[in-house]
């Protein structure tokens, strides 16, 4: 405990400071801390969910309720594109390992040609509960139910403008530090889109209407 | 889609139209706005005639070296800070003079000379900036300097991350200032009592002001925080294992881990209560099937470990200060260790402590207790670890120690009250007393007590000169003696049945405590008068109190009093291997202090970058616009944002190489400044031997 | 900050992507999202069961995407994203969990959630 553990009786060959210059692991670096933002907005959706536990059957004056808005069959058509956006990023990374770029690119492509799907579809299945009068001000629970599929599909928007720039800048200069750096950080966002989507699918989705 | 407010508005500015409507004529205000406009012309014009324009942007703005932000931190952590006292003194004095049906009443009010609405807003900027734009930035700005020294690292693990953090705080905290001038302030409590908080009963732009400049400061702690996590986790020198990790730095990691999790639940509530007051959701209204209380729920899920988020570093303070002057090492450092992540712990379960009588029942309210009583454990561990650090020990009462001793005692006061407040029966009825508020700010003063004492402690680091003795210690005695005046009374009153954020007092036989308290605000202003004094005098004399060892208290511990005062840019000139908890204290007991290494080697920095600056503008903006509703300019904000860190993205030249040379050129004429033979001096001074009966710090 | 010796690709988080681990990790969760909707839409199980059932496969579908696609192990190169996350889900389940347990009993005690 005290320093007396550590006395040593020779001094002559204690070294005091390193002779090399100090090397990070760059990419390492950025990964942990991007992780560590991704445990950060993990709690965001704690927040929520826990918000939706309360307001499953807050329905106050409306007569909407969560079994006329949430269709789980039809949902898993949203479910498949993103898994598949996810999977094909996944090819993209392998492509990655392998320096070959311009599969890298190809994968990349297709996996955010996906995820544009997954919002184009999104917004019409809510555009069509809007003009079913089940709108975000219609009760507390649609309130909660816009919120929290909203909220994640603003991380899916900003995940693609993200995949967008990230592709230039690999098509411009390669594979650099800088960009597969990047590239590990936004691999990290994408597959959590798919984790939370689970939770969501299931929590949402399934538990609305079981 | 939008709600209608009430109130002129347009598609252009928003709601600005409405200032016109509001009344200026407050002398209040009016003297505010001419201190702010005075001071303002007067640092623009004095950065003018010194030509000191470069030199603030070149060194300062642009900066995303760990101390220089660290400082600024404080800085603005310490103008916040200052702005508080005066509300504090505001409430104070308008509640005394507000007493029984035949106290008169001035400018406008019935009673005293505030009215009710503009009391609301004042004690609801104090706490919301106390909190989150002073304490906070303080002790950010504490992690920023000393952590990264601490473990041995050259910077912080993302400098540039480093300089949004500070200056989305820095937005947070302008956005404060112009809410000031420009429309009004939230008039409904620091912790945003719902559902006043909602549009049809706070249709100003007060709410909207508090809920954005809080989400911009948000976002820029949990950036902080996941930086600091991670420089600690990945920065360390070799050697400094992490149960080697001085106590300071321990209390960085789990406070940033309170932080990282925690920060999330606020900026959850407050997008629902966003989305309640924008586009009319139902989330914490009465109707609609929603549920305020879930608001408080939220907000207090953030809340408490944002207690201990502000507590937690001031723990780490105490643990340098102590055991540097009581010439001892740190009693039992494991456990120390394990307090801290203790607390951090506990500190997850127990929020409801701030709505018992919500009403959840027996079940849950028992729960709730016991878990709050629980962080009785590892915070006694801490204190009994101070106590036998002490004990035997030299103990030397400098001010950083005065501070130091001060605050453990405050830690009783307000640990046993904390406690009574955690038994529901009691909480039934003394919640939203001023019980309460004596208790979280006996909490609060602990953490300012540390901090002053760590300002005195690491000012030599800093800046190369101490701090004035005989003034800090006068700062210490008002300081304490206001706090006395000003919270035992406040305990009292509460126990009289006062309840807290009254405009008005009903019963004449309060009036001599509260009297009282106004004497405790006479001398807390006259301590601030001292610490200005302190700082000026120790800044005019800053020859006579220049230390010239790296080692400013001769007895520190801990590997930042290895690096120079104050530090190179660079931190160390090359990066020191660690053997011992206490690193500097170990190299000193060995008689192995040379601040100069083996070899010199180039060493990698990063360049400075205008972007955060850039960003910080940005985000005033974007909290402007939101508030005041104008939609082009708050999406156009957003856009915006989105293009600087795309451009950030592409940029190449971000960082340097300085060649060996260069280094040691450098620090050979820094080493021209330290005092070789006081340097040799320290080294004999043996642990445990005759300690420096002969050094300076004991006449 | 930069310059290592080492090329970018050759880090640990590069090399770990597989397409096996991937495809593994598609089929687990669209698997188990398929499961747990056929046990929601045609299973005639209780409530409560069918409650348990959902979250017992979702953690399943979750923990195979930790291991699979996110790689959390305690390798030198991911030991610290492991330790956090580790450290955050019970935070996460402490948040949901507790808030969803106290209005339960407020709702008992006030007939709040009666509607
Ligand atoms: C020994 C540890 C502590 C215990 C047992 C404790 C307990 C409590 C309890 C039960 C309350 C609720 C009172 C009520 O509203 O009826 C409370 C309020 C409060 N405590 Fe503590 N506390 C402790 C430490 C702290 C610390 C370290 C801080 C901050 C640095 C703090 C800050 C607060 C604040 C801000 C409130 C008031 C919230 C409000 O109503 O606005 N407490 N405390
Ligand atoms: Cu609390």
């Amino acid at each position: 405990m005290s320093i007396d553990q550590n006395k040593v009786s020779d001094t002559s060959d204690i070294q005091l400071y390193a002779t090399e210059p100090d090397h990070h692991d760059s990419i390492s670096l950025r990964s942990i801390g991007f992780w560590l933002y991704m445990m950060s907005d993990a709690m965001i959706f704690a927040g929520l969910f826990a918000a939706h536990g309360v307001y499953l059957n807050a329905y106050g004056t409306s007569d909407i309720t969560a079994g006329d808005v949430i269709e789980p069959v039809t949902a898993l058509l949203p479910t498949l594109i993103l898994m598949l956006s996810v999977l094909l990023f996944g090819f993209a990374s392998v492509a990655l390992s392998r320096e070959d770029k311009a599969g890298t690119l190809r994968w990349m492509g297709a996996s955010l040609a996906l995820g544009v799907f997954f919002l184009l579809d999104e917004a019409a299945e809510f555009a069509r509960l809007a003009l079913d009068g089940a709108t975000p001000q219609a009760s507390a629970f649609l309130s909660d139910f816009w919120t929290l599929i909203w909220v994640h599909g603003a991380h899916v928007f900003f995940g693609l403008i993200w995949m967008a720039a990230l592709m230039i800048q690999i098509a411009r200069d390669g594979f650099t530090e800088g960009s597969v750096g990047r590239f590990i950080n936004l691999r990290i966002f994408w597959f959590f889109q798919a984790l939370i989507w689970v939770c969501v699918y299931t929590f949402v989705y399934l538990m609305g209407v079981s | 889609m939008f709600m209608d407010v009430q109130g002129p508005s347009n598609a252009l500015f928003g709601r600005l139209p409405m200032i016109l409507d509001l009344h200026y004529n407050n002398p209040w205000i009016m003297f505010a706005f001419a201190l702010v406009v005075i001071g303002g012309i007067g640092t623009v014009a004095a950065l003018t005639y010194f030509k000191k324009w470069g030199w603030l942007w070149h060194d300062w703005l642009t900066t995303v070296d760990h101390k220089k932000i660290g400082i600024m931190y404080i800085i603005v952590g310490l103008i916040m800070l200052f702005r508080g006292f005066f509300e504090a003194a505001m409430i104070r004095t308008h509640q005394a003079m507000a007493v029984g049906p035949d106290s008169p009443g001035f400018l406008g009010a019935v009673h005293g000379y505030l009215t009710p609405f503009h009391i609301s807003e004042i004690f609801t900027v104090h706490g919301t900036l106390m909190i989150l734009l002073a304490v906070t930035p303080i002790l950010v700005g504490f992690m920023n300097l000393i952590v990264p020294i601490q473990i041995g690292a050259r910077d912080m693990a993302y400098p540039f991350l480093n300089a949004v953090g500070l200056w989305l705080t820095t937005a947070a905290a302008a956005l404060c200032m112009i809410s000031l001038f420009v429309g009004s302030f939230s008039h409904a409590g620091w912790v945003g009592l719902t559902p006043l908080t909602q549009l049809d009963h706070s249709p100003g732009v007060g709410v909207d002001y508090w809920i954005w400049l809080i989400q911009i400061s948000s976002i820029g702690s949990t950036l902080g925080a996941l930086n600091l996590i991670a420089t600690i986790l990945k920065m360390r020198a070799p050697g400094m294992s992490l149960m080697r990790m001085p106590i300071f730095s321990w209390t960085t990691l789990a406070t940033n881990i309170i932080g990282l999790t925690s920060f999330p639940l606020l900026t959850v509530a407050l997008f629902l209560l966003t989305l309640d007051r924008y586009i009319g959701t139902h989330f914490f209204t009465a109707d609609g099937g929603g549920n305020f209380m879930m608001y408080t729920n939220l907000f207090w899920l953030w809340g408490h470990p944002e207690v201990y988020f502000v507590v937690l570093p001031a723990f780490g303070f105490l643990s340098e200060i102590i055991p540097t002057f009581s010439e001892k090492p740190l009693f039992n450092h494991t456990s120390m260790i394990a307090a801290t992540m203790g607390i951090a712990g506990v500190s997850w379960l127990v929020w409801l402590h701030h709505f018992f009588i919500m009403g959840a029942g027996p079940e849950v309210n028992t729960f709730f207790s016991v878990a709050t009583m629980l962080v009785g454990i590892p915070t006694g561990v801490k204190v009994f670890n101070w106590a036998f650090t002490m004990y035997k020990g030299r103990v030397r009462l400098e001010t950083p120690m005065l501070w130091a001793l001060g605050a453990v005692l405050l830690l009783i006061g307000g640990g046993m009250t904390g406690m009574m407040l955690a038994i529901p029966a009691i909480n039934y009825v003394s919640h939203n007393s001023v019980f309460v508020v004596a208790h979280f700010h006996n909490m609060f003063l602990i953490i300012a007590f540390a901090i002053f004492g760590a300002v005195t402690y690491w000012w030599p680091k800093a800046f190369g000169f101490r701090l004035d003795e005989r003034l800090g210690h006068i700062f210490f005695w008002l300081f304490w003696a206001g706090s006395v005046f000003v919270f035992v009374p406040m305990y009292a009153l509460g126990f009289l049945g006062m309840t807290r954020r009254l405009d008005y007092i009903a019963h004449p036989s309060w009036w001599p405590l509260l009297a009282l308290e106004v004497v405790g605000i006479a001398l807390y202003i006259a301590s601030v008068a001292a610490f200005v004094l302190q700082i000026y005098v120790s800044f005019r004399d800053r020859e006579r109190n220049k230390v010239t060892t790296s080692d400013a208290w001769e007895t520190s511990r801990s590997l930042e009093w290895a690096a120079h005062c104050p530090p190179s840019f660079y931190n160390f000139a090359a990066t020191p291997i660690v053997h011992s908890n206490d690193e500097w204290a170990w190299r000193r007991e060995h008689g192995v202090t040379s601040v100069v290494p083996e070899k010199y080697t180039s060493i990698h920095m990063p360049k400075n970058s205008m972007v955060p600056v850039v960003l910080g503008v940005l985000f005033i903006i974007f909290g402007f616009a939101g508030t005041w509703r104008i939609g082009w300019m708050f999406f156009g904000s957003i856009i915006a944002i989105t293009a600087v860190l795309i451009f950030r993205m592409f940029q190449k030249d971000i960082d340097y190489n300085i060649p060996a040379e260069d280094v040691e050129a450098y620090e050979r004429e820094k080493l021209k400044s330290v005092d070789r033979a006081a340097q040799d001096n320290v080294h004999q001074t043996g642990e445990m031997g005759d300690a420096g009966t002969d050094s300076p710090a004991h006449g | 900050m930069a310059h290592h010796d080492q090329h970018p690709l050759d880090h640990p988080e590069v090399q770990a992507s597989s397409t096996p681990k991937y495809v593994f990790a598609f089929i687990l969760a669209m698997g188990v999202m398929i499961a747990s909707c056929l046990i929601t839409v045609v299973g005639d199980m209780s409530q409560l069961a069918t409650l348990t059932w959902i979250g017992v496969l979702a953690l399943i579908a979750v923990i195979g995407q930790l291991y699979f696609l996110f790689k959390l192990d305690t390798s030198k190169a991911m030991i610290w994203h492991t330790v956090s996350a580790a450290a955050t889900i019970p935070l996460f389940f402490i948040a949901i969990v507790l808030t969803i347990w106290m209005f339960h009993h407020l709702e008992m005690r006030v007939m709040l959630g009666a509607g």
